[in-house]
């Protein structure tokens, strides 16, 4: 199942370009940018996991 | 309501209503009355993306669904990150460069007039329908609080809003999202600090968790694979982001948003600031169900949070089974209280002995109260068949009214109908859009004046905005609204999706293919959800294959198919 998505992100990901402009001050480019996005949401998941684990 | 809940409502309704007026300055043309001249920041692209997808949907069902379900609703959002980023590579740049008002008319470019038109279509069917419910939703509250006749609610909810769409059109809409964007994150803050400090004393913020995660309502992560849950990680991440791709990527009611952007970088930075923030912002509102769960676990519990359906029954001939029901429900609430004051006692002296027993003690009284509840529902359907059975979307707002002081019932009703307006207006100017760009300038009139075009806009607000209302009129037996909406974005989404995607990725594949598949694929994903073949996400991911699948199939068995046209060819 998981092959779907990355067959939609994975043809994206090539087009990934150096274009660096209006880009926030701390970001260098926006692939960074998108993992940053992407690092979120996997924190989110293990804090979540956490706080449901230790309260339960 | 009180005269100062009043006053807080009409203040917030009438600021927002005269801001967008006073916004709809200086709309001139088409491209300023529907992507308001390509001017906006990304905060304002951002705040527009969330203000859109956060309806007064969100704020009346969320809580109601914490509350009955817990918290595990959050993982349906888990694809969106991966959704952003995605469109921020992919469908952001292509749509900026082609200049194009609307979504489906970067599909002609690729196929031809016909997937342009038939997306479309799908688009302002499925749009339509879930408007109609969106208007349906704030207007329940009124009706319910007011007793006022929910047709005549309904027209005045969603007429409401066609004030400063009309005049002002997506500029309007822009500006007032984020007024609506902050009245709504600061209300729900306070509401759920009040209903922590409304809980006895000795219970703070981390203990009204604790006792929530013993009722198991802090199920946020559900890592288990099974196709027919709702709610778990891989729903959440793999339905999720075809959901929320589709959404965001073809839905012209968002895509009308970040195109406002006065750049390719600033609207992807508004779709990636809706990245990192929607979680969060759907964690919190969850949250403020979960608290308001534990809230009543110290008071006592309405046997049926739709007080107009149990007023009903008292003056009915159940009367004396729905009191004999009620002094049930009263002591199981009083067993409940003890069995939580027990916990709340094993916990601080780590006595894990007493904390199973009182957790047992706990589920039991649950299970009776969900008995008497069923019961309770049985009397309102014999009394009324029609009657709505359903009071998730009740919990919040009965909450609210009962217990949160006057002033912030009046800021937290205003957050609901500024939630609404907010989405509900956006919605209105896509489906204007989309009916004069994709199919009126295509099909019935191609060549006239901007300010022809600018008129049939406004007319078309106008059209869009009765035909909204009418569906708002026959919404009142959905059930969870939040769901009705995603169970009918769902049945379209996919294919509508599917169709994008193959347009990006499968250069191969040509215009007639991708029609009759587009076509098939709907009857399938109808039939799926008709034979009732899975959870309602997984239609997304089912009408997006069968579409590609159906695609390629057809393009090996027509040779004749039409040969590609280039992609920078502009529409008509």
């Amino acid at each position: 199942m998981l092959i779907l998505p990355a067959l939609v992100c994975l043809p994206t990901i090539n087009r990934m370009h150096h274009d660096t402009h209006d880009l926030p001050p701390f970001v260098r480019s926006w692939s960074r940018l998108y993992a940053i996005v992407i690092g979120g949401l996997l924190l989110e998941i293990v804090l979540f996991y956490t706080l449901m684990v230790w309260f339960s | 309501m009180s005269s100062i809940d009043w006053l807080v409502l009409l203040i917030t309704l009438f600021g927002i209503i005269a801001y967008g007026i006073y916004r709809s300055r200086g709309t001139r043309n088409m491209d300023d009355y529907l992507l308001a001249g390509h001017s906006l920041p990304w905060y304002h692209v951002g705040l527009s993306v969330m203000a859109t997808q956060a309806s007064a949907i969100t704020f009346l069902s969320a809580p109601g669904q914490a509350y009955t379900d817990g918290m595990r609703f959050v993982q349906f959002y888990f694809g969106l990150p991966l959704a952003m980023v995605v469109l921020s590579i992919t469908f952001v740049p292509i749509f900026h460069r082609l200049k194009v008002f609307t979504a489906y008319e970067y599909l002609e470019t690729r196929f031809d007039a016909r997937v342009r038109i038939l997306t479309a279509l799908l688009f302002l069917i499925q749009r339509g329908l879930s408007t109609g419910l969106s208007i349906y939703a704030p207007a329940i509250i009124l009706s319910t609080i007011l007793g006022w006749n929910i047709y005549w609610t309904n027209l005045i909810m969603g007429g409401l809003v066609l004030i400063y769409t009309v005049t002002g059109g997506t500029k309007a809409i822009s500006y007032t999202h984020i007024q609506q964007m902050m009245i709504v994150t600061l209300a729900m803050i306070i509401a759920g600090w009040m209903t922590v400090h409304l809980m006895p004393q000795e219970v703070g913020f981390t203990d009204a968790l604790q006792v929530a995660g013993k009722a198991g309502r802090l199920n946020l992560i559900d890592l288990k694979f099974d196709p027919d849950s709702r709610y778990n990680v891989w729903s959440g991440l793999i339905g999720g982001f075809f959901l929320q791709l589709s959404y965001f990527g073809t839905d012209q009611s968002q895509v009308g948003r970040y195109l406002t952007g006065e750049s390719i970088g600033q609207s992807r930075l508004g779709l990636l600031m809706n990245g990192l923030l929607k979680v969060p912002m759907q964690f919190l509102i969850l949250l403020v169900g979960v608290l308001v769960f534990t809230f009543y676990q110290y008071h006592e519990t309405p046997v049926f949070f739709n007080k107009q359906e149990t007023e009903a029954l008292k003056q009915s001939p159940y009367a004396g089974e729905y009191q004999l029901l009620e002094i049930k429900h009263r002591n199981l609430n009083a067993q409940r209280q003890q069995a939580v004051a027990a916990i709340q006692t094993a916990l601080d002296t780590d006595n894990n002995t007493q904390l199973n027993q009182a957790r047992v003690t706990l589920r039991e009284a649950d299970a009776a109260i969900a008995t008497v509840r069923k019961d309770v529902v049985g009397l309102i359907q014999k009394n009324n068949p029609t009657a709505d059975t359903s009071d998730v979307n009740y919990i919040f707002l009965r909450f609210v009214l009962d217990y949160l002081p006057h002033g912030l019932i009046g800021l937290l009703i205003a957050v609901i109908f500024s939630a609404s307006m907010g989405s509900i207006a956006a919605a209105y100017n896509s489906l204007a859009s989309t009916t004069v760009v994709d199919i009126y300038k295509r099909v019935v009139h191609q060549k006239d004046a901007d300010a022809h075009y600018l008129w049939v806009s406004r007319v078309s607000t106008v059209i869009w905005g009765v035909f909204c209302i009418l569906v708002a009129q026959f919404a009142n037996r959905l059930g969870s609204m939040i769901e009705a909406v995603n169970i009918l974005g769902s049945l379209f989404y996919g294919v509508i999706l599917g169709v994008f995607l193959v347009a990006f990725y499968f250069k191969g594949l040509g215009a007639r293919a991708t029609f009759w598949s587009a076509v098939l694929s709907e009857g399938l994903v109808v039939y799926c959800y008709w034979i009732d073949l899975t959870a309602f996400l997984w239609l997304n991911l089912i009408g997006c294959v069968l579409v590609i699948g159906i695609a390629w199939l057809l393009e090996k068995l027509l040779p004749t198919s039409p040969a590609l046209r280039p992609v920078t060819k502009k529409p008509v």
